[in-house]
């Protein structure tokens, strides 16, 4: 398979972005386009963006489509009218979550309202024990006869998520049947299918998720499907899951819950993407936009994974990559709270009203205001020059500010700066020290439209001596979309002490789980010799609630690998182990891969025709001083420039600070690193 | 105010965090099921003098009475050679602590020599020696759980296999998740002694002791500004629970508030005297349910609450009554009078904060204990279920349905992981009770149903819950929650009333039906709107009966 063309989009609320990646004689030329999104109807934003992008579709093997109307369909609650059968006696599961509050001293607490109304749960007769055994028995005419009236109300999706199904797919499986056969085009989805993993709350919310909106984003890629054929698409489409990988639009239906929410998982992707062409593996993300900072751990190229999530309160447990947000943004508002501390955020003023300094009525301090105020923004540069800002509007804001709390503009705008970087800080610490990773043998990969202003900074503070800004610093997320890989997880609960585990068990446990991932995988039209698997368990000592996952490349031999490398695991994450405890297994876990051949990316190179150093000089406000400040074109930038901070490097998408003491220097694929000067 | 207006909150919202990554180590390492499923423990950071200085989102309960207890722990020990090897632990009522399960582990933080903060962490341990489970009829402390006056022991010498973890050990009947529970709040206080020294190392001791000290003022500052906007008089509140458990008289709690300027006092004088029966409600628990109240009505949510915050604040209640009992007087249930002395200081601010004062929730804790002896394989097992109810309706806001008190935020335990975990029960209902939120313009949050099906003979229950006989009390023409109660269904058909407190011995086939009551509503139901009583309906929170009974719904 020979990839001439690729394209992405990726759909915001205000614009809709398309990438196109191209093999030019050799080298790969990247075009972006923004279109202003089209809500109502969400393809045709893309096809019009498409349309502009490109005449010939001949050569374009894939589309990679971004998450976001799935994303949306749940927060504004747009999905179809869903029904969930659960086991009698359990039919308030998705009103009663797990009964706490997220903020203990909120008396007037207000639950998110569940994507399925009570009205439309059905509790089925039945029971299983949580070894799987049938306590009741599942009654057929009862199925029959719930499958009628939701027939009569015309509901073409069901969920099924009955109590221990993990331990037995035998009541869910007949249920489904019956309402197939019931139902003829009703979309029937069973937890055992897509979730067979036990704590029946954070299951049933993801088996309600999945149903509510898989029918939406199917109906919606269908469409857009064949609008592109209907222009010579010869390709297919690829969604963005949540894990920083892809699926095929035919695995939709059983796994839309993993595309929820992996705008910031593809960003990741990227940045792995762009570290491992500069020969970096072990990295921290962080990914600044206008109202949130993210922040995600890499080792040797593999993200950290979490599998407690949530979207606007309801649980989804599917593994996701372990990123953590902050409300930290270039539109952060600052203010002076009820008892005269300085805070900054979590509000933020958007893209509209936005920053005050961007003239669209802002009249409150952001992060960026104190930016445009230290001259590190400049207002004809900003967004190179397609975007002028008005630094008036900004000083007269953090004056204000400044005034409440009886101090200097100057001192206001780095304090600003600085209370921001230190919210940033707490995520990254979360996302690394918190985990067990120390955060100084790491590099910081910074991008999104604020990123770079502010790494070094966070770097250095945090005893981190690399950044690396890659190109394209601005729109890393829609790259990500580009190369990331072919990825399906599959999880199966099953409960056993590692000493009572024998090494048929392990193998036939993940052997059974390997089938069906093949099967699953040669149904999408994948060959059988390009799947690679990754293997894990989710451990704990027994007694204990919480587990740990252990990563393996391999099936693991036998209980004693896996109780070794637990207790490593644990000493890793918690800093002690206790070796004479029992270890058991809670679940298995199975990573199934399909390397994307991203050749098409490696002719991404500096312009070796730049041979000068250009720049001018201006003032910026840096550690309560206005020094000079060299400020620089990152497409001028010649070749092995090695560039001494205080420095600005400017670029379309995204402007980099280098600090005092720091150096950046352009490599091959036209990234910067920075690097901390040793003392 | 610090010269560097950023540190300020760089620095505060560090100490913060530390509290939270505590709080998160405790949960992860935690044994036992009432700690890592339901999560009934806290971690804080206090100051060398014993104050408060962050808490993260643990329990109220536990968390605004550390002052206290670290407090009343210096004034008992020596404090002045204390090592970071050393751990202060405490538990008993009468020296700050609450009752004997929550145990206080406070680590010190010494830096070049000097005790600059503590680490702490408090957890719920539902096996800690003596009576098992809740015993309703322990005549003292003595009879309810092993006790700690506060004492300082030496974690390499007394821990891990010393004589105190030893002593311990051989009281437990399950000393796996008792000893692993302890080892996790060690755990947790490490990691907030090693985040506390790089704070210190980063921004100087002199800086950091300054900023703990404006961070406390500035708790006070918010709740002086918040006080002020009440006008001075003198307001009163009163609330009953159902009985103590032996006698039918209700036990009534009686709070005078006194607002003057910027402080406020409440006065519990009046109070019923304390009881016979496990029940009574140490000075510590008093407070806090205080401290939380006002913190919950007086400023935002989100606004830190330390021990600045209690300076204007001036608790009382006489020595001898049910809210301040005389050593040794038995507390192990306090949690049944908590919520009352909540509600009885809220009540007193209904006219005149009636924006901020909800309707009366359920506002109980219950809490349901089942032990069995075991089998050869598994030994004794105990699990331990903390049951919420419905919130009260307020002047916005529908109450919110089966969440745990105000002063707890305990989660409900997976009924797939209880049943992983044992074979002597399962769970055969989780689910709303219609109809138990008072009718209202706004309505009451809904209580739940929660049963029991005993697998084995001789399983030994025992139990504490209230508002079987007063339910929680409607506002402003709003009606009454739904009262709860506890059924027993036995295998031969038979059944019976349990009593809201108390302990019984459960059979194989035997079925036990805990529902939990509603909270109140607020406003005339008269004047709910159709669309939202047919909402109710088609979820069933309200049956249509009810909803023409009550609403004078029309269809």
């Amino acid at each position: 398979m020979s990839i001439k063309k690729k394209f992405a989009a990726e759909i915001g609320g205000t614009f809709t972005d398309i990438i196109l990646f191209e093999d030019v004689n050799g080298k790969t030329q990247l075009k972006t386009l923004k279109v202003a999104s089209t809500p109502s109807h969400p393809e045709e934003a893309v096809i019009e963006g498409a349309d502009k992008l490109m005449k010939d579709w001949s050569n374009t093997a894939e589309m990679l489509h971004g998450s976001t109307v799935a994303t949306n369909a749940v927060l504004e609650r747009k999905g179809v009218s869903t029904a969930l059968l659960v086991t009698e006696g359990f039919a308030d599961t998705l009103e009663i979550l797990r009964g706490d509050k997220t903020n203990i001293y909120d008396l007037f607490y207000q639950r998110p309202a569940p994507v399925v109304p009570r009205n439309l749960v059905y509790p089925v007769t039945e029971r299983l024990s949580a070894q799987g055994e049938v306590i009741i028995p599942l009654s057929e005419a009862q199925i029959r006869q719930i499958a009628g009236q939701l027939k009569e109300q015309g509901v073409k999706s069901v969920g099924i998520c009955f109590l221990h199904s993990y331990a037995s797919e035998k009541h869910e499986k007949m249920a489904k049947k019956i309402i197939e056969e019931e139902i003829s085009d009703c979309i029937v989805t069973a937890s055992y299918e897509i979730l067979p993993q036990f704590r029946e709350y954070e299951r049933t919310s993801t088996v309600a998720i999945t149903s509510y909106i898989a029918p939406v984003m199917i109906r919606y890629i269908e469409s857009l499907y064949h609008q592109l054929q209907a222009r010579g698409f010869g390709g297919e489409i690829f969604i963005t899951q949540s894990n920083g990988g892809v699926i095929p639009m035919d695995a939709l239906r059983k796994e839309v819950a993993r595309t929820l929410l992996s705008g910031p998982a593809a960003g990741v992707t990227g940045a792995v993407f762009m570290a491992k062409q500069v020969g970096i593996e072990d990295i921290i993300t962080l990914d600044i936009g206008g109202t949130s900072a993210d922040v995600c751990l890499i080792n040797k190229g593999n993200p950290l994974v979490s599998t407690t999530n949530e979207i606007d309160g309801n649980a989804i447990a599917v593994p996701m990559l372990d990123i953590v947000t902050v409300g930290a943004g270039g539109g952060s508002i600052a203010w002076v709270d009820g008892g005269g501390m300085l805070q900054v955020g979590p509000q933020s003023a958007g893209a509209d009203p936005g920053p005050a300094c961007y003239c669209r009525g802002g009249t409150k301090p952001t992060l960026s205001d104190a930016m445009a105020y230290r001259g590190l923004l400049r207002p004809d540069h900003f967004a190179g020059g397609n975007y002028k800002l008005d630094p008036q509007k900004s000083r007269k804001v953090i004056g204000e500010i400044a005034q409440q709390l009886g101090t200097t503009p100057d001192e206001m705008a780095e304090a600003i700066c600085r209370v921001m970087e230190a919210n940033t800080m707490q995520a990254v610490r979360l996302a690394s020290t918190e985990r067990g990773y120390d955060a100084r043998n790491y590099t910081m990969v910074a991008f999104g439209g604020a990123g770079a202003l502010m790494a070094a900074s966070i770097a250095g503070e945090l005893g981190m001596k690399k950044v690396l800004v890659p190109c394209y610093a601005g729109l890393l997320s829609s790259f990500g979309l580009l190369v990331a890989d072919i990825i399906r997880d599959y999880v199966q609960t099953k409960v056993s002490l590692c000493v009572e585990t024998s090494p048929e068990d392990l193998k036939n446990q993940f052997e059974k789980m390997q089938d069906k991932a093949v099967q699953d995988m040669v149904n999408y039209g994948f060959k059988r010799e390009n799947l690679k698997f990754q293997y894990a368990v989710d451990a704990r000592y027994q007694g204990q609630a919480f587990e740990l996952q252990v990563d393996f490349d391999h099936i693991p031999e036998n209980g004693e690998e896996i109780t070794n490398a637990f207790h490593e695991v644990h000493r890793a994450r918690y800093g002690f182990n206790s070796p004479q405890n029992l270890v058991e297994i809670v679940n298995y876990r199975l990573k199934t891969i399909v390397p994307q051949d991203n050749d098409l990316l490696s002719g991404m190179k500096y312009d070796e025709a730049v041979d000068k150093e250009e720049y001018v000089v201006q003032k910026a406000l840096m550690g309560g001083e206005w020094k000079d400040c060299r400020f620089y074109t990152w497409s001028r930038l010649p070749k092995d420039a090695v560039i001494q901070g205080p420095a600005v490097i400017e670029d379309e998408t995204s402007t980099c600070v280098v600090p005092q003491t720091w150096t950046a220097k352009l490599q091959k694929n036209g990234s910067l690193i920075l690097e901390k000067e040793e003392n | 105010m610090a010269k560097d207006i950023a540190l300020f909150n760089i620095l505060t919202n560090n100490l913060m965090s530390v509290a939270r990554e505590m709080s998160a180590d405790f949960l992860r390492s935690a044994y036992s099921v009432v700690i890592r499923e339901a999560a009934d423990c806290s971690t804080f950071l206090a100051d060398a003098k014993g104050r408060i200085l962050a808490q993260p989102q643990d329990q109220p309960l536990h968390m605004n009475s550390v002052s206290r207890a670290l407090t009343g722990a210096l004034s008992k020990i020596d404090a002045t050679n204390l090592t970071e090897d050393d751990a202060i632990i405490l538990n008993d009522p009468y020296s700050g602590g609450q009752h004997q399960s929550d145990i206080y582990i406070f680590s010190p933080i010494v830096h070049d020599g000097k005790l600059v903060a503590f680490a702490g962490t408090t957890g719920h341990h539902a096996d800690l020696g003596h009576s098992a489970g809740f015993n309703l009829y322990a005549r003292d402390i003595f009879e309810e759980r092993f006790r700690f006056c506060p004492m300082v022991f030496s974690v390499s010498r007394d821990w891990n296999g010393g004589i105190l973890e030893q002593v311990l050990r051989s009281n437990l009947r399950i000393p796996r998740d008792t000893i692993g529970d302890i080892n996790a709040q060690l755990v947790a206080n490490e990691t907030g002694r090693r985040r506390v020294h790089g704070l210190i190392e980063r921004y100087g001791y002199d800086t950091f002791m300054e900023i703990c000290e404006e961070f406390l003022d500035y708790a006070e500052k918010v709740m002086r500004a918040a006080l002020e906007e009440i006008p001075d008089g003198v307001y009163y509140g009163e609330c009953m629970a159902d009985d103590d458990g032996i006698h039918d008289e209700p036990l009534v709690i009686k709070a005078k508030v006194t607002v003057e300027g910027s402080e406020v006092w409440v006065d519990f004088t009046g109070t019923c005297p304390q009881v016979t029966t496990a029940i009574n409600c140490p000075f510590s628990s008093t407070v806090s349910a205080t401290y939380t109240m006002l913190k919950m009505i007086m400023t935002d949510p989100s606004f830190p609450i330390n021990d600045g915050s209690y300076r204007p604040v001036h608790i009382f209640a006489p020595k001898g009554c049910l809210l301040n009992p005389k050593e040794f007087a038995p507390v192990e249930g306090r949690n049944v009078i908590i919520m009352r002395v909540f509600q009885a200081v809220l009540k007193a601010f209904e006219d005149v904060l009636p924006q901020r004062v909800p309707a009366q929730g359920y506002d109980q804790r219950t809490e349901v204990n089942l032990q069995w002896a075991g089998d050869e394989k598994e030994g004794f097992v105990a699990i331990s279920d903390q049951l919420g109810g419905g919130y009260g309706a307020s002047i916005k806001y529908d109450g919110a349905d089966q969440l745990d008190d105000p002063l707890g935020n305990c989660t409900n335990s997976p009924v797939e992981s209880l049943e992983i975990e044992q074979k002597y029960f399962r769970v055969t209902r989780y689910d709303l009770r219609c109809d138990s939120g008072g009718a209202g313009r706004h309505r009451g949050g809904l209580g739940a149903y929660r049963e029991y099906e005993i697998l084995e003979d001789n399983v030994n229950m025992t139990v504490y819950s209230d508002r079987f006989k007063y339910p929680a009390k409607g506002v402003a023409g709003g009606q009454d929650g739904t009262k709860a109660y506890i059924k027993l269904y036995h295998a031969d058909g038979t059944q019976e009333d349990l009593p809201s407190k108390g302990s019984r011995v459960l059979n194989k086939g035997d079925r036990m039906l805990v529902a939990i009551g509603g909270g109140a509503g607020y406003g005339n139901p008269k004047d709910r709107p159709k669309e939202e009583i047919e909402s109710d309906i088609r979820r069933k929170k309200v049956s249509l009966e009810k909803a023409r009974e009550l609403y004078g719904y029309q269809g």
